[in-house]
């Protein structure tokens, strides 16, 4: 049996995949603008109390 | 006779010295300002998935911007350091103050764990021990010399923590500490980089009166549970 190189990368998104980030994003995305803050500043909010 | 009263008087200002030293141990304080990068997890992203790495890219600027902005304070003596971000008064300080969500780390002879509060919940997580390597490398930081060592994180899971770590030390200010739980090095830590954070030292004040407190207490957990859990979906 070999093994590629793509093996391993699969391997290390899957390990290095962090789904509570992709919470942030939708987060993020749906508190757009409110209290003048932008999405991403939403979104980094959310990461920083939940993700990190 | 007077040969033998000029070596007790000798001896006798040897003791008082190393007394004074063993009594008053050096104290102080660093301020350190953070040039910080993409985290591994982003660039490994835009690396290996640029079409994905678009919808995050947005908070990952917003994150370095954010994180560059925050500068951070090393309060030590001999025995014990505390770590914690600096509040300012400005929009970041007053997110950092009501959030409490940047970590403060904590440093003694027989502990080395950091408080944080995430997710709503007070935690207390134990740092991996980190192995050493001293290189002959040296370059001045703040008029002192300093010496770089290479160290990596040991882990118990191999998992994909970043685990490398630069750090230049001197072995001027006797104490074996640095930023963000980055220690254990014979002499000051005056620079680090690891992951995303890339410290450095701004100032230095060893006749600091500062007292180093306990930070709360919380659930005990490990480095890697605890990145476990940060990594895992919050609506489950």
């Amino acid at each position: 049996m070999t093994l590629s190189l793509s093996s391993f990368t699969t391997q290390l998104e899957i390990s290095e995949y962090n789904p509570c980030l992709d919470e942030a994003i939708a987060y993020g995305e749906f508190m757009d603008g409110y209290n003048g803050i932008s999405g991403a500043g939403h979104a980094f909010d959310y990461a920083r109390t939940f993700c990190y | 006779m007077i040969n033998s009263f000029f070596t007790t008087k000798t001896i006798l200002k040897w003791m008082v010295l190393f007394l004074s030293l063993q009594l008053y141990p050096q104290n102080g304080n660093v301020t350190y300002s953070n040039k910080a990068t993409l985290s591994s997890y982003y660039k490994t992203m835009k690396e290996n998935n640029p079409s994905k790495f678009k919808k995050f890219e947005q908070l990952a600027e917003y994150e370095v911007n954010i994180m560059s902005q925050i500068d951070y304070k090393l309060i030590f003596n001999r025995d014990k350091s505390l770590f914690k971000a600096i509040i300012y008064g400005n929009e970041i300080g007053q997110i950092l103050k009501v959030k409490q969500t940047e970590s403060v780390f904590f440093k003694g002879p027989a502990f080395n764990y950091f408080y944080v509060n995430k997710r709503f919940k007070d935690y207390n997580v134990n740092l991996a021990p980190i192995k050493w390597e001293i290189t002959n490398k040296s370059k001045q930081i703040l008029s002192y010399v300093c010496y770089k060592a290479i160290g990596k994180k040991v882990y118990n899971d191999s998992t994909a923590l970043d685990s490398k770590i630069e750090a230049w030390f001197t072995k001027e200010i006797n104490a074996p500490h640095g930023p963000k739980g980055i220690n254990n090095l014979p002499g000051l830590i005056l620079e680090a980089h690891h992951g995303s954070y890339h410290l450095y030292a701004e100032e230095i004040n060893l006749d600091s009166k500062e007292i180093i407190y306990k930070p709360s207490r919380g659930e005990v957990l490990d480095e890697e549970e605890y990145f476990k859990l940060m990594r895992s979906a919050v609506k489950n």
